[in-house]
């Protein structure tokens, strides 16, 4: 699938308070708790998604990445994986006026292409049937299902 | 989506709500009586009030390893009733778009009040934080599913743990005294299949679907339920389990479940120190074989099934789990069909046996 293309001087931030994520090692794991898709970013993926997360434009985000050593290929890399997140929903811009934060110095990139591994097994749990009806006592009437 | 915010006082919509159900409660107590049960977990007393015996009934089995008759004053009490047994009635205070689809109802969960429904079982749980107390309450009693009994108030428990290093996850563990594995994965992946299996040697049970965590100061599971669960399919592979079983007669629609206090009650234990993550993988091959993992396998097949079960503060359960995980050495288990090697591999993980 493609990737979508970013204002690469446009903030962003993640997209929502039931999107998490937690390091480990060399990888990122992110859980959208509202569609049940999670994902797998490799370690130049986790730092790119840091600077999002801190509020980096991609165009500050390239830059950081040149600055660590990564090679010119590594600018549309970086675009295109932020356009990545961005198709995913996990990052969105951010309302005007938000100041980015400053990049911690662990941040740093060993550069490799970027990688994001998406996972769905989970969501047939997640896309239950919305609640349309409910009965005189506010509670809803369906039929129970299993776990 | 359910944010918390506002709303933590007594006398905002959420507060309401909880004075109203826990009113409701009262006045089911008033008509088919009180009956108090008490719990330790991890070294706190759960006070459970029920409004007559149904909800008692179907929902204490699954805790009775944990009674107490020690009157300790109770670190959480939940009040639980049902309207088909008792006759009261509870209004929800909300319309059906307030539903999640897990669980949360939007505008009732803040910082001091959290509300789910959750669909299925059908429950309301709702509780003040502040206060350590909640209402549990379903429309019918005889209608609690059996995957309710196997552990009941897993939600309650996880709003009750979210500030402390203790956080109720969806996994299997079996181990020694001294130490054992947390064996991590959604349904279906063998968790129980592994865990039980573990009861035919000198491993010890604390749980096959949901156990309760401890990543600080150091890795440890806590027996919360002491339950089993399998597919039926799988029951010819533990055959022992069909004498022992609570819904025989419904195993068309039913997973097999049965109480380990009556099956092989010597076998529960309380808990252990946790020594390594096992992701279970069915393969149909004969041999099982154990593999050194990466962290973040482990976490993926830990962490979002857990956080999908449990709605709100799912920010701190991550990052809880994150916590343990990252202490612990991982690995895939490739569930063989010749039973007795699973318990063998966990035995030689745990350094109980030389490999072969």
């Amino acid at each position: 699938m493609d990737s979508v293309t970013v204002a690469a001087t446009e903030r962003f931030c993640v997209a929502s308070s039931k999107i998490v994520w937690q390091s480990f090692d060399d990888e990122l794991v992110v859980i959208n708790l509202e569609s049940g898709t999670y994902y797998s970013l490799d370690r130049a993926g986790a730092v790119i998604w840091r600077l999002a997360e801190l509020g980096a434009t991609p165009a500050e985000a390239v830059e950081h990445v040149l600055q660590s050593g990564a090679p010119p290929a590594a600018r549309r890399q970086v675009l295109e994986f932020w356009g990545k997140l961005v198709q995913e929903g996990l990052i969105s811009p951010s309302a005007d006026g938000v100041e980015p934060q400053a990049v911690p110095e662990e941040v740093v990139c060993t550069w490799a292409p970027p990688s994001i591994s998406v996972y769905t097994d989970m969501q047939d749990l997640f896309l239950l049937d919305p609640i349309h009806d409910v009965d005189e006592a506010g509670w809803p009437s369906r039929p129970a299902e299993t776990p | 989506m359910a944010q918390p915010t506002r709303g933590n006082t007594l006398n905002s919509q959420p507060g309401q709500f909880f004075a109203e159900a826990l009113a409701r409660f009262e006045a089911a107590t008033a008509g088919v009586g009180l009956v108090e049960r008490r719990f330790r977990i991890v070294d706190r007393t759960v006070r459970l009030r029920f409004a007559g015996r149904a909800l008692e009934e179907r929902l204490t089995p699954a805790l009775e390893h944990l009674a107490t008759l020690e009157e300790a004053a109770p670190d959480l009490t939940v009040c639980l009733f049902d309207t088909a047994t008792t006759g009261v009635a509870l209004r929800a205070a909300w319309d059906a778009s307030a539903y999640s689809p897990r669980g949360e109802i939007a505008g009732f969960n803040t910082k001091r009040f959290r509300t789910a429904f959750q669909q299925g079982a059908d429950v309301l749980l709702v509780l003040d934080r502040e206060r350590r107390q909640a209402v549990y309450w379903v429309a019918d009693a005889g209608q609690v599913p059996y995957w309710e009994r196997s552990f009941p108030l897993r939600t309650a428990f996880h709003w009750w743990f979210e500030d402390l290093p203790f956080q109720p996850v969806h996994a299997a563990a079996v181990g020694l005294a001294e130490g054992g594995v947390l064996i991590a994965g959604p349904s279906g992946c063998g968790k129980s299949t592994t865990a039980l299996a573990c009861l035919e040697s000198e491993l010890l049970y604390a749980g096959d679907d949901y156990v309760l965590v401890q990543h600080a100061p150091s890795p440890h599971v806590f027996c919360l339920y002491g339950t089993a669960k399998l597919e039926v399919d799988n029951l010819d592979r533990i055959p022992a389990m069909r004498a022992f079983l609570d819904n025989p007669d419904r195993l068309d629609r039913e997973k097999a479940l049965v109480f380990l206090r009556s099956w092989r009650p010597g076998k529960l234990t309380g808990g252990f120190p946790i020594r390594a993550l096992v992701t279970p993988r069915v393969t149909g091959r004969r041999d099982t074989v154990l593999r050194r993992a990466k962290a973040a396998e482990a976490v993926r097949a830990l962490a979002p099934t857990t956080l999908y079960h449990l709605p709100g503060a799912e920010r701190e359960a991550f990052a809880k789990i994150g916590a343990l995980v990252r202490q612990l050495p991982s690995y895939v288990l490739e569930v063989g069909t010749d039973l007795p090697q699973i318990p063998m591999k966990i035995l030689e993980l745990l350094g109980r046996r030389e490999a072969p």
